[in-house]
């Protein structure tokens, strides 16, 4: 079942300079339950579209469909209701921060008619979710970064909502606490079948959550699908460049640059980047081309994921034999449906 | 001793405490009812301007130049021009009476604008997170921006009130009576150098404290 469903989002932004499109022609459907993540460079339009699926930004054009309803149609009453059960995290946290972490979760429970103890019991529970039990009564300043994000995340979960939209949640820290809040998000869904909807610029971040993800660029978006795909086939130039980029098999351009001694080839040598998807990375494709065309395989530089338990990656490989060996078997490979491209060659 | 060095002084030493007094009331009685007005329009200017939270561009436009108007007008031409229509509202044009309209329009801008600042240190972010969380118009103000500019407010208030220290001492010396009246009446037109320099004492001893307990506040509220 759809949780969000754009049809034909536009939203342009007028002012003395000039009108900017952020978001072209968009639609995009969420499934229920689904981590979807959405990436792209900053600028690409990715912070709008998550903006108007909570009409934080009324698109110019399309519809908005949140669990069965267009919020385009609600009137200020309805969407605020509506809102409630949609929770919001930011990068920047945006906690309130002249209350203290309690007060901070149970503010948006104002009006969701609780007693004291409900509310008391309520935000206890989500501060015990989020593991910040002992820091009830801490502020925000005294409170380090993935903290802060833990206490919003326990405040955007507070009127038990359908979905949760992340705003470059993790882009302010560090790589460790990023790991930690991304498990503790993932470990939500999985208890309380949230939607969650992801915003970033981090491969690494999809790569660690996401169940499906769109690429955004200039405020279109050019490819979507489930992670495995994505990862395994990258058909378009901006999502390769993602992919590659989280795998950091990119890195051997940069040592060819440099003229790193583990790039220098020798006469009769081939260095090919060989990319693997799920359905062949478990073949011993390496020694199969060793025992049929006498080719040897000297491995540079690898990253083998392991994707919804599927294994995907890049290798750097170097060949060496005779120039008919190599070609058939970087035929062969491909038979088999390893990319193979040719990085160079002497 | 004290006769020796403060002669003058001794013999008006009877109308020292009404000065104060009316002094203190020039201080805070404009200073409160400035403050509920300059909170109403710092807020519309707030909520009503183009990247705030219910853009009003008439709204915007009139509070804005209401405030940049009296603003520019030198406290001692207000008095001058507010004569008629207090004498009209408070029966008086004189004494403490007769100054409150003057200084209550001559802070209410200064307040404003201190406010609005105070207002618009809180962050946009967290402006746009509680409209995520499904917050009023209202339930901003009350819950987002006063609350979280609460430290803000209370500088802005000490602030204002230790300018409303100057402007009693204008209002003094065209009759409003207070501290700056003493002053000029037996200080400066009378040549009682030892009177000025006790009213000196005096009024820096109120401002002192305005200060030690605003940063008393600011210090307990900051979190």
């Amino acid at each position: 079942m759809d949780m969000i469903r754009l049809e034909h989002v536009s939203k342009t932004f007028t002012s003395k300079h000039g009108s900017v499109e952020a978001l072209k022609d968009v639609s995009l459907t969420i499934e229920k339950g689904k981590i979807f993540g959405i990436i792209g460079y900053s600028g690409a339009g990715k912070s709008t579209l998550i903006r108007c699926m909570n009409l934080l930004e009324r698109p110019s054009a399309g519809k908005v469909w949140v669990d069965g309803e267009d919020l385009m149609t609600l009137n200020a009453k309805q969407l605020r209701e509506k809102r409630r059960k949609m929770g919001m995290i930011f990068q920047h946290f945006n906690l309130l921060r002249q209350r203290n972490v309690f007060d901070n979760v149970a503010f948006p429970l104002k009006h969701e008619k609780l007693s004291k103890q409900q509310v008391e019991t309520k935000v206890n529970d989500l501060l015990a979710l989020v593991g910040l039990a002992d820091k009830k009564y801490a502020y925000p300043s005294q409170l380090s970064g993935g903290q802060k994000q833990r206490v919003a995340i326990a405040r955007a979960l507070a009127c038990d909502p359908s979905v949760l939209l992340c705003d470059e949640a993790t882009s302010a820290l560090d790589p460790q606490i990023t790991h930690s809040i991304l498990a503790l998000l993932k470990d939500i869904n999985r208890k309380t079948g949230i939607t969650i909807v992801i915003i970033t610029h981090e491969m690494a971040v999809i790569k660690e959550i996401c169940d499906e993800v769109a690429v955004m660029e200039n405020g279109v978006i050019v490819e979507t699908g489930s992670i495995v795909d994505i990862f395994a086939k990258p058909k378009e130039k901006m999502t390769q460049d993602f992919v590659n980029m989280a795998a950091s098999v990119n890195r051997i351009y940069t040592l060819i640059e440099e003229g790193n001694p583990l790039t220098e080839l020798k006469s009769g040598e081939t260095m090919a980047m060989l990319r693997y998807n799920a359905d062949n990375t478990s073949q011993a494709l390496i020694s199969k081309i060793s025992r049929e065309y006498g080719v040897d395989s000297n491995i540079i530089f690898g990253n083998i994921e392991v994707l919804k338990d599927k294994p995907i990656g890049s290798l750097v490989v170097v060949f060496s034999g005779s120039s008919v060996g190599i070609t058939h078997a970087m035929q062969c490979l491909h038979e088999k449906g390893v990319e193979v491209e040719v990085i160079r060659s002497c | 001793m004290l006769e020796q060095y403060f002669p003058n002084v001794c013999q008006i030493a009877g109308e020292i405490p009404t000065a104060i007094i009316d002094t203190l009331k020039m201080i805070f009685i404009p200073g409160v009812i400035a403050f509920l007005v300059g909170l109403v329009l710092a807020m519309s200017v707030v909520v009503s301007r183009k990247d705030g939270i219910k853009p009003n561009r008439i709204l915007f436009n009139i509070v804005d130049l209401f405030i940049n108007l009296f603003r520019s007008i030198p406290f001692v031409i207000l008095i001058a021009v507010m004569a008629s229509p207090t004498r009209l509202i408070m029966g008086t044009s004189i004494g403490v009476k007769g100054a409150y309209p003057a200084l209550i329009l001559g802070t209410i801008p200064f307040f404003a604008r201190q406010i609005e600042s105070a207002f618009r240190e809180v962050d946009s972010g967290l402006i746009e997170a509680s409209q995520a969380m499904g917050l009023s118009t209202w339930d901003i103000i009350t819950r987002v921006y006063l609350r979280e500019s609460v430290p803000s407010l209370v500088r802005a208030v000490t602030i204002t009130l230790i300018s409303l220290v100057g402007l009693t001492a204008i209002a003094g010396a065209i009759g409003a009576g207070g501290l700056g009246d003493m002053a000029i009446r037996y200080g400066y037109n009378r040549y009682m150098d030892d009177v000025t320099l006790v009213i000196v004492i005096i009024i820096l001893i109120i401002v002192s404290l305005i200060q030690v307990i605003g940063d008393l506040i600011i210090k307990k509220t900051t979190h």
